[in-house]
């Protein structure tokens, strides 16, 4: 009976819809013209460290702080993390589904005889898409920098914008200009 | 295809219409048994299928010369009743549908909105579509980017915005859901940035 009654109906609709002329779908279409621009739930889960001893930097954190920072961003304590996944194929959306995670930034650091190779990627939780999956080398004392670069990725992904976190400060000292 | 609708509509068509429609059909068969046609609106009111059937029958020797007349014109009449109730019905559709759906429009529309961070390189003007499909629980199944702003950081914004929304209050009548929520098409274009 319902059956059939959804049929009468959607058949006379579709009658109507004929009859009119217009052929066109009611299907909705709706603008958006606003948003509440809330910082984006992000979380950069520790990077694993592959080597002897202790990693001698906390890449991961160093990172955390940065995009932190640029206020685009509601970073995750990793305390509060469900799990510490290192390779994305280690991932599992709803650990961070649950928490309303947007995007999940994770990574590896292991050491080589030129210094370190860090291993990185940046996933979207709710579509489940990874948006990038990089590697970069640098001397073990560069670390930070290291650290810095990966945080600029991260953000002109997310941003549109590319990142600053690398930038360095240059005074240059003009001396003696006007003899 | 249009022909055919008109074949399968007519005949369940009275059930959701109820009153108006019962009658005339009923009218239609026991006419032609009547003798007179002059009879043809008086003996409606109650139903007289049950009553009759025996004392008809005698009666079918009548000419049916007679009964003839009576039926194309009910027949007509029946015809352009159901045109009346299907522009009635059309005229009902277009004018309730968008009150019943405007609470659920409306529900959709502050979800995103609250959902949406746009990205500092966000500026007013920007547009971009997506097309979602909904199931009748509310809940998203697929967003497809139908036409790009160029900044893929701000479709991604968008994305994500619809996704967080989810899922979505629908209206229960399956037709309406059909209709209006299997899939929406929305638009972001933002008005109330700073640049």
């Amino acid at each position: 009976m319902v059956s059939l009654r959804t049929r009468t109906f959607a058949a006379v609709f579709l009658l109507g819809l004929l009859s009119l002329g217009g052929g066109a779908r009611a299907e909705l279409a709706i603008e958006i013209t606003q948003g509440v621009d809330a910082p984006v739930p992000l979380a950069v889960v520790p990077f694993a460290w592959q080597g002897r001893g202790r990693p001698p930097e906390d890449l991961g954190k160093i990172i955390r702080f940065d995009l932190a920072r640029s206020g685009q961003f509601a970073m995750t304590a990793p305390e509060d993390m469900l799990s510490l996944p290192s390779r994305p194929e280690d991932l599992y959306v709803r650990d961070w589904r649950v928490q309303g995670i947007a995007y999940v930034l994770l990574g590896s650091l292991r050491a080589t005889d030129q210094g370190v190779e860090a291993r990185y990627a940046l996933f979207d939780v709710f579509a489940e898409r990874l948006l990038f999956n990089e590697t970069l080398e640098a001397p073990a004392s560069q670390l930070r920098a290291l650290a810095h670069r990966i945080s600029d990725r991260a953000y002109e992904q997310l941003t549109g914008i590319p990142g600053a976190f690398s930038t360095r400060l240059l005074y240059v000292v003009a001396q003696n200009i006007a003899t | 295809m249009a022909e055919l609708l008109t074949l399968v509509a007519p005949a369940p068509k009275p059930q959701p219409k109820a009153k108006p429609k019962p009658k005339p059909k009923a009218k239609a068969k026991p006419q032609p048994k009547a003798k007179a046609p002059a009879k043809v609106p008086a003996p409606l009111p109650e139903a007289p299928a049950p009553a009759r059937p025996e004392k008809l029958a005698p009666e079918r020797n009548a000419p049916p010369a007679e009964a003839a007349p009576p039926s194309p014109s009910l027949q007509d009449l029946l015809g352009t009743d159901f045109e009346d109730a299907v522009a009635a019905e059309v005229d009902a559709q277009a004018s309730s549908t968008p009150e019943a759906v405007g609470s659920y429009e409306a529900d959709l529309m502050a979800r995103i909105v609250a959902a949406w961070s746009r990205p500092p390189s966000a500026r007013n003007g920007m547009s971009c579509d997506l097309r979602l499909t909904l199931v009748p629980t509310g809940e998203l199944v697929s967003v497809t980017l139908v036409r790009s702003s160029g900044n893929a950081a701000f479709d991604r914004s968008a994305d994500l915005a619809v996704r967080r929304a989810a899922p979505f209050r629908v209206p229960e009548d399956p037709a309406v859901f059909d209709a209006y929520f299997r899939t929406v098409t929305v638009t972001f274009s933002p008005n109330d940035l700073r640049y």
